[in-house]
């Protein structure tokens, strides 16, 4: 047991690199919001030249993929991009996380499997953007869930073996306090066929995060829409359900089957 | 079923029950694991640091081992110390208050959902309950990076005090957790069990005798002090088998 060629790489790290690695570890575990996580590890980042980062929610407990981004002050007019076009759903390094659990980056995923076109195609838009290369984790949380972080660069990633063990455990404990911080979106129930029509999947996922205690603001930062399009979806599912207030709609929603209580 | 506190002092009253330790340990690292050094031709799981100085923590149930682990007092050789020094950035901590966690083994695909689950929450309860009875405040060990969210997610607060390291099988890294008793109420409400967990046997009893006094204590230990004359009323039962 053990690889001697990494431990003794792994001895040599400069202390300056692995305690600040540490304190983001410990401090990760005490942070009580997603904004405040998010600037913790911005802080580290820094340290590695590293300015983007973001995590995904690649699949839902049951393994279906979900592609929501749940924290990372990601690249803006790339996320927008990655968004509109619905990328996370043909995202290959995203669902590579459903078999995987090694961390890998964007360079060493192109050379080591035979990937699609179209994933060529996403990095090669990707670079377009300014993100040439990154870091990317795939952790299963203890629901079933993936998460899968990525830590991205303007240039091909240095990375020698101390780097990589350090974002590793950044990404594993950044995911974690993220899964802590209760963002794992909760994921409404298969709906039973008599009520199958009445909400769209978009109207009962609003209203799952309503019933989490998200305010409209929120839920649209964590489902990528605006604070307007989830009053809208919110206003609908009210309408449908024939009900006045957004609480009654949950409530509606919950014994019908379409949320979880 | 009840975790049992297993240690040089008593080790002969469970001679059965230790060997079934080392065949389900080699069961779950081995087979289940993949962890290929620990292969062994007889099936047992032991190693260097299987000494009368390791003190083992194993869910019995009815006379089955249905998981374990192992805690050795930092101030005697153990894994981190004197295998994975390299793991360490700097000195591990170490002195009366700290002991090394390792070969935790829980549960087993072959049981059954509700007694891995019950088994998982069990060790942990224990490990809180041993930590108050000898002072420990802090326990270190190794952790794979797969399994520290299943750590975080019973409540251990994991600080890593080096960084992740390829042994081979996986990723893995040198930890330390505080012990915070606080959690060990959390654990218990999550479990929906509030009597103590962990039985640990005086030492001194004949095989024979400790056997009958375990299950003695077993039953007291399930019974609501509501019901205590009950439990007074097996013990005299059994008392008199003795004789």
């Amino acid at each position: 047991m053990g690889d001697t060629a990494t431990i003794s790489a792994a001895r040599l790290i400069d202390p300056l690199v692995a305690d600040p690695v540490f304190r983001f570890a410990g401090a990760s575990q005490a942070v009580a919001k997603l904004d405040r996580l998010d600037d913790e590890l911005a802080k580290v980042l820094t340290r590695f030249g590293i300015d983007h980062f973001v995590l995904y929610q690649a699949t839902d407990r049951g393994r279906r993929p979900t592609g929501a981004r749940i924290c990372g002050p990601m690249h803006r007019t790339w996320r927008k991009h990655y968004v509109d076009n619905g990328m996370a759903n043909y995202d290959e390094l995203l669902s590579s996380g459903l078999n995987s659990v090694a961390p890998t980056t964007w360079t060493k995923f192109c050379t080591e499997r035979k990937i699609s076109d179209g994933q060529k195609l996403l990095f090669d838009e990707a670079r377009s953007f300014g993100l040439y290369d990154g870091f990317y984790l795939p952790i299963h949380q203890p629901d079933g869930s993936i998460h899968g972080v990525s830590m991205m660069v303007p240039h091909k990633l240095e990375a020698d073996s101390r780097t990589l063990a350090a974002l590793h455990m950044l990404a594993l404990y950044y995911s974690m306090a993220a899964h802590r911080l209760g963002l794992t979106p909760p994921e409404p129930p298969s709906p039973p066929e008599a009520s199958k029509h009445l909400l769209t999947p978009r109207q009962r996922q609003c209203l799952q995060w309503v019933r989490a205690g998200k305010s409209s603001w929120e839920i649209g930062e964590i489902l990528d829409l605006s604070e307007h399009t989830v009053n809208e979806h919110l206003e609908e599912a009210r309408r449908r359900l024939k009900v006045h207030t957004t609480t009654q709609a949950v409530i509606e929603a919950a014994l019908r089957g379409l949320i979880h209580i | 079923m009840h975790v049992h506190v297993i240690n040089s002092g008593n080790r002969h009253q469970y001679l059965d029950e230790i060997e079934q330790m080392h065949r389900h340990r080699h069961r779950v690292f081995v087979e289940m694991m993949g962890w290929r050094a620990l292969e062994s031709p007889d099936g047992l799981d032991i190693d260097q640091f299987d000494t009368p100085y390791a003190t083992y923590l194993v869910a019995i149930d009815n006379g089955e081992v249905r998981g374990s682990l192992r805690l050795i007092p930092s101030w005697r050789p153990h894994m981190l110390k004197n295998l994975f020094p390299d793991y360490i950035e700097g000195e591990a901590p170490s002195g009366p208050g700290v002991w090394e966690w390792t070969r935790h083994a829980p549960g087993d695909p072959k049981f059954s959902r509700d007694i891995n689950h019950q088994v998982r929450f069990l060790l942990n309860i224990a490990v809180y309950e041993f930590a108050a009875s000898r002072g420990i405040e802090t326990f270190i060990g190794i952790a794979d990076c797969q399994i520290v969210p299943r750590m975080i997610d019973l409540g251990w607060k994991v600080d890593p005090i080096g960084l992740p390291v390829n042994y081979g099988e996986g990723v893995g890294y040198a930890f330390k957790m505080d012990v915070d008793p606080v959690n060990n109420d959390r654990l218990r409400a999550r479990l929906g069990r509030h009597n103590t967990v962990l039985c640990e046997m005086p030492r001194g009893l004949v095989a024979e005798g400790g056997r009958m006094a375990r299950r003695a204590i077993e039953i007291a230990m399930d019974l609501p002090s509501a019901k205590i004359n009950r439990a007074e009323e097996v013990l005299r039962e059994l008392a008199t088998v003795d004789e």
